[in-house]
């Protein structure tokens, strides 16, 4: 089973190589060698995942396990099962394709390196989502989608819109992660457990539990965000300034299918009742439709494809809410048909971006003469798309058609399908919309360049999609019994037959597709018209749009509001901030052991004896912290301070405690050459006597203080030393570390990792210091970097 | 500050201190002592030579970069001890302890893998301390 730990690390292991590399490589010209070197990668993981085939055939699932935090069942564990290998399968095999397109695509000014370090860092991070079986390990792969996905759509960041596109798809992609980790949390509390695999038995104790909806619902937010359905699409589009390899890898094969994907993952978990079906098939059908209705309304072809992508997704999303074991075979079919030809179709885009110097069908069209060959491949996606016979996409929306038939929990049989079919007729205008206006009608204006077919290594990776998309709908028995049998009971939890078959004889779902094609026709031929009365309604009706509430309400919105809470907490007064935190600490900490303490016995105070010098101690110490409050020359009040630390390290020489002494004086003798250091910064005298408001109120802090720690003490005192741990140290610290100084030993060994933190602390507090203090004497260079925006 | 006895007493005092904190250090596991003690001492000493002679004897502004490396380093060791920790025992900062029989003096000697953690705190303590010190007295 390390093959799995190949597969997942493989990718990262490459990126963090360019990484490290980088300063070697950026000096010599490696050209497209880099990336024939990187396409080593993603075909390992292809030849990786097919070998783990055979084993998922014979005996089903299997777990492979790496403990992280045991105590908490955190752990990087792999599930290796039908679904994660059809979905490790689409992200090898379309990453292999899209490397292998990139290396054509991306001429010699861009930033290679950068692209192939983030897009690995990708492709391990996405593997690690399919392929992982314990919450967390999935939720942190997850977020790595996130950041990666951020970094390649803002991969040409000079642009504003590249900037705007990547914030957006991280703000609301990590919104939904946050809410997602919640939801996985929730999920815990009912099971028990962070192993996928064991949730996934439990769906029973999931259904009946009270937590069950506040679950699925977090749960299906991040998994909406994500997968971009409705109202939380927006960020598809914009994302569409990426790279096109990105585009076609990232947005529209794999990452927004993460979101699909959990679903899938976790319904045999969560579906099966009611609320299930409404949640997910309600945002999947909404997603759908609104996804249709936009994509024919644009002209770039990118963001036609984008919208596309989006419906598609509400349609593999739908299908996995109605929740029979029919409809979970039909969006898996779909799910590796959408994949096909959206890739391919991206790809062809790019190259007609390439080719004309632009994209937008008012300057590109009657492409047909022009490039001969992507007009092939670009028909096959396209009809495919539309769901005509003899592709892959006729097969599932046939098998989507008919699972709207027979979905559950439906009180109007008839509005399902009808929704379903008035969705089917956008996707059919829109795909004619491409096909049509881009290879056969002229454009209104004339492209940037004459435009020119690429050559055949950048044919070569939408021309093998459209093969498969072909196959798919000739043999698609192939892929049935290969894998997509094994997926599709993976997600509905019972074994699953496919008998794929392009035709089925005269049924139901055969006369839907026909409507289809009829009035899909009548819409493409009345495109025009329908864009109009469209413009028309968007210009009216502004705030319908999910964009206006992101832009308005989000971008405008919470800037000002985030800009007055920092105003309000970070006052830049050193002196408010401590008198804050320290009345806080006082008040819930004194109110925590009031509510929950015993009362005051002052049984021990009275038993201990003091002798002449412990008094002595005493009353030098009051001495020395009423003389720090009142000198009024600074020197002196530093070292009255210090005075006080001294005479408490006294205190820890007569009560017995060598270490702390020692410490104490070190410190204090430290401490206080270096507050006299920093004070060399201020005048020697303090300023004029502060303001009767602000001397009561550092009085009454005081005194909370004082009386709160002396209550501590009293308290202290009142339990019974037997309950300490000190004991257990005392009899282990030999035994267990090989120390007799318990001291010590406690520091570096039992609570280690405390005192790595308080180091670490530590350094950063000499860093802050060190910025502090040598930025300070560049004040030209500190607004160079506030001013350049 | 310009004072003859103090800069006698500097040369007097501060190669004790920081000869006694090495050995501080080096007991810690054992008797009173340990990295925290031990840095904080080696860096009295460094205060003091820096009071006496400022820059004269050692030259804390040009060189201040070996205190910079000094508690980077010792993060560092810390770390890593931690993390052979987990390749070998199983869990971050696991320790251990070997006995090993010193060839020539025949003396069976111990070593804690958290003495070479403590030898990190030693080294963030000190370095972090004398960077402070150069730092802020730099501004003079």
């Amino acid at each position: 089973m390390t093959s799995i730990l190949i597969i997942v690390f493989f990718p990262f292991a490459a990126s963090l190589l360019l990484l490290l590399l980088s300063p070697a490589l950026q000096k010599i010209n490696f050209g497209t060698r880099l990336g024939w070197a990187i396409s080593v990668v993603p075909f390992t993981c292809v030849a990786l995942i097919l070998s783990l085939l055979p084993g998922v055939h014979a005996g089903g699932a299997s777990t492979f396990h790496i403990p992280w935090v045991p105590r908490y069942g955190i752990e990087l564990s792999f599930l290796v099962d039908g679904l994660s290998i059809l979905f490790g399968l689409l992200i090898s095999g379309i990453g292999f394709l899209v490397v292998v397109y990139s290396i054509w695509y991306l001429s010699e000014k861009e930033d290679r390196l950068k692209f192939y370090l983030y897009l690995m860092m990708f492709m391990g991070a996405m593997l690690g989502v399919v392929f992982s079986n314990n919450l967390f390990g999935l939720f942190t792969f997850w977020e790595l989608t996130s950041v990666s996905s951020f970094m390649l759509i803002g991969f040409w960041y000079h642009k504003d819109v590249s900037r705007y596109g990547a914030t957006k798809a991280l703000v609301i992609t990590g919104v939904g992660g946050i809410a997602m980790l919640a939801g996985f949390i929730v999920l815990y509390s009912i099971t028990g457990t962070f192993d996928i695999s064991e949730i996934l038995l439990m769906g029973d104790v999931i259904r009946a539990s009270d937590f069950y909806v506040p679950a699925l619902i977090l749960i299906f937010l991040g998994c909406a965000t994500k997968s971009a359905q409705f109202p939380f699409h927006v960020w598809l589009p914009n994302a569409m300034e990426a790279p096109t390899p990105v585009s076609a890898y990232l947005h529209s094969a794999t990452m927004v299918k993460a979101g699909i994907f959990l679903v899938a993952r976790l319904s045999p978990a969560f579906s099966g009742t009611a609320f299930w079906t409404g949640l997910v098939a309600g945002v999947g059908l909404t997603t759908m439709v609104v996804g249709g209705y936009m994509a024919i309304r644009q002209t770039d072809l990118k963001g036609l494809l984008a919208y596309s992508t989006i419906s598609q997704l509400g349609m593999i999303m739908a299908m996995l809410g109605f929740g029979t074991q029919y409809s979970a075979e039909a969006a898996i079919v779909h799910i590796i048909n959408h994949a096909g030809f959206k890739a391919a179709l991206f790809m062809i885009v790019g190259i007609i971006d390439h080719g004309c110097g632009t994209r937008d069908l008012t300057y590109v069209g009657g492409l047909k003469k022009e490039m001969p060959h992507s007009f092939k491949i670009a028909l096959v996606g396209c009809l495919s798309m539309a769901g005509l016979p003899i592709f892959g996409g006729f097969i599932s929306k046939e098998m989507f058609y008919e699972s709207t038939l027979h979905m559950p929990y439906s009180g109007f049989p008839y509005l399902i399908p009808f929704i379903a079919v008035s969705a089917s007729i956008f996707t059919f205008a829109y795909s004619f919309k491409f096909l049509i206006w881009g290879f056969f009608y002229d454009a209104p204006k004339s492209p940037p360049h004459h435009p020119h077919e690429a050559p055949a290594l950048g044919l070569f990776s939408p021309a093998l999609l459209a093969i498969i998309v072909v196959l798919l709908g000739i043999a698609p028995g192939f892929f049935a019994h290969g894998v997509l049998e094994l997926a599709a009971s993976a997600v509905s939890g019972k074994t699953a037959d496919l008998n794929l078959a392009l035709w089925h004889g005269v049924n139901t779902p055969l006369i839907m597709s026909f409507f289809t094609v009829v009035i899909g026709i009548f819409l493409f031929m009345r495109l025009k018209k329908v864009v109009s009365v469209q413009d028309k309604l968007s210009e009216k009706v502004p705030w319908l749009s999910p964009n206006f509430v992101y832009n308005k309400g989000f971008l405008e919105g919470i800037p000002p509001l985030t800009q007055a809470c920092m105003r309000w907490f970070q006052s830049g007064n050193l002196k408010q901030y401590l008198s804050v935190i320290i009345t806080f600490v006082m008040l819930s900490t004194f109110g925590l052991s009031i509510s929950q303490g015993n009362p005051l016995t002052f049984a021990r105070l009275f038993q201990t004896e003091l002798n002449f010098v412990h008094l002595l101690t005493f009353i030098l110490l009051i001495v020395a912290s009423l003389a720090t409050v009142c000198f009024k020359n600074r020197i002196s009040a530093i070292l009255a301070l210090g005075m006080t630390g001294f005479l408490v390290a006294f205190f820890y020489v007569l009560m017995g405690a060598p270490d702390l002494a020692l410490t104490q004086f070190l410190v204090e003798s430290v401490a206080v050459i270096l507050i006299l250091l920093v004070f060399y910064f201020l005048p020697p005298y303090f300023k004029e006597a502060p303001p009767q408001r602000t001397k009561i109120s550092d009085i009454s802090i005081s005194v909370l203080v004082g009386s709160v720690m002396t209550y501590y003490m009293l308290m202290v005192m009142d339990s019974h030393l037997t309950e300490t741990i000190a004991g257990y140290y005392l009899e282990v610290s030999e035994k267990l570390a090989g120390g007799r100084n318990v001291v010590n030993v406690v520091i570096v060994d039992f609570r280690g990792l405390d005192t790595m933190f308080e180091i670490a602390v530590f350094s950063i507090a000499a860093l802050g210091v060190y910025g502090m203090l040598k930025l300070k004497k560049k004040p030209k260079h500190i607004s160079k970097v506030l001013g350049s925006k | 500050m310009n004072s003859l006895i103090f800069k006698t007493i500097t040369k007097v005092v501060s190669p004790i201190l920081m000869i006694f904190s090495l050995y501080l250090l080096l007991r810690g596991h054992q008797l009173p002592g340990g990295g925290f003690i031990a840095g904080l001492m080696t860096s009295a000493g460094f205060v003091m030579i820096y009071l006496a002679y400022g820059c004269e004897r050692f030259d804390f502004k040009h060189r201040s970069r070996v205190f910079y490396f000094m508690f980077s380093g010792g993060l560092a060791l810390s770390f890593l001890t931690g993390l052979a920790g987990l390749f070998v025992g199983g869990y971050f900062l696991k320790s251990g302890v070997a006995h090993v029989e010193m060839p020539l003096i025949h003396e069976n000697w111990e070593f804690a893998s958290a003495a070479v953690f403590d030898i990190g705190v030693y080294l963030v303590v000190c370095g972090v301390c004398v960077s402070l010190m150069t730092l802020l007295g730099e501004e003079e």
